[in-house]
């Protein structure tokens, strides 16, 4: 599961203007943040700037994320 | 393609989610399938009006098929929720809703001309025909043609009234 909807709800944005401001349909707003949708690169890369941060923190398992940094760190 | 896609089906993809979805129900051969199909069936009912007087079975098979496809690709457009329209809040809603229905008796209009027109010209020209030699004027034109006219657009008008998405409720 993807973090956009946490981080769309901390900006007090709506589906719907996220969805402007990306240049997309807002369903497919909604498909994102359910899991049913894997988008391209160019429309993560999108998200990550209108939601201000980056791939990693929206869509990257938070697991996998602490245990890369765990290996980094050791 | 955009511009073929919204005159056949009167959707257009807005991004790549649409796009893709559209594309794997077939959208973009099936706007050219559906206009060749389109054309084939009125060159031939065309054909049966000038040389033969009556509607041959080989028309109507073309015209069930195209009705068949039709009904399969809306069916697959509703499915996949690609005829949707977003209302922002109750007030959208309410707006989204008059649009449609001010539309709704220019589209009983449209529709009832349509029929009769078509109506007339089968008659016209299969009046030569055994199968269709009775006579018809006007009104015993125009009365089926405003059946026909009524309840598609009442058909239109429900169908738009469902596209109409409440989007804050998925917020």
């Amino acid at each position: 599961m993807n973090r956009v909807r946490e981080f769309r709800k901390a900006l007090h944005l709506s589906q719907l203007a996220l969805a402007n401001e990306i240049g997309v349909a807002r369903q497919t707003v909604n498909l994102i943040e359910n899991a049913k949708y894997n988008p391209s690169l160019d429309l993560c890369i999108s998200l990550a700037q209108a939601l201000h941060t980056d791939l990693n923190t929206l869509f990257w398992p938070p697991t996998l994320a602490a245990a890369k940094e765990d290996e980094q760190d050791g | 393609m955009d511009r073929l896609n919204r005159l056949v089906f009167g959707i257009s993809p807005a991004d790549e989610y649409q796009q893709r979805t559209f594309d794997r129900i077939g959208g973009r051969y099936a706007a050219i399938g559906d206009l060749a199909l389109s054309l084939a069936t009125l060159a031939s009912v065309v054909w049966d009006c000038f040389f033969y007087h009556y509607i041959s079975l080989g028309s109507w098979l073309l015209f069930g098929l195209l009705a068949a496809f039709e009904i399969g690709m809306i069916r697959s457009i509703r499915k996949s929720a690609l005829d949707q329209v977003d209302a922002a809040s109750e007030a959208d809603v309410v707006r989204l809703r008059q649009g449609f229905k001010d539309r709704r008796f220019g589209n009983f209009l449209k529709f009832t001309l349509l029929a009769t027109a078509g109506w007339l010209a089968s008659f016209y020209f299969l009046r030569d025909g055994d199968r269709y030699s009775f006579n018809i004027n006007l009104l015993t034109a125009l009365i089926p043609g405003a059946i026909f006219g009524f309840f598609y657009a009442r058909w239109v008008y429900k169908n738009d009234l469902r596209r109409i998405h409440r989007s804050w409720e998925d917020d």
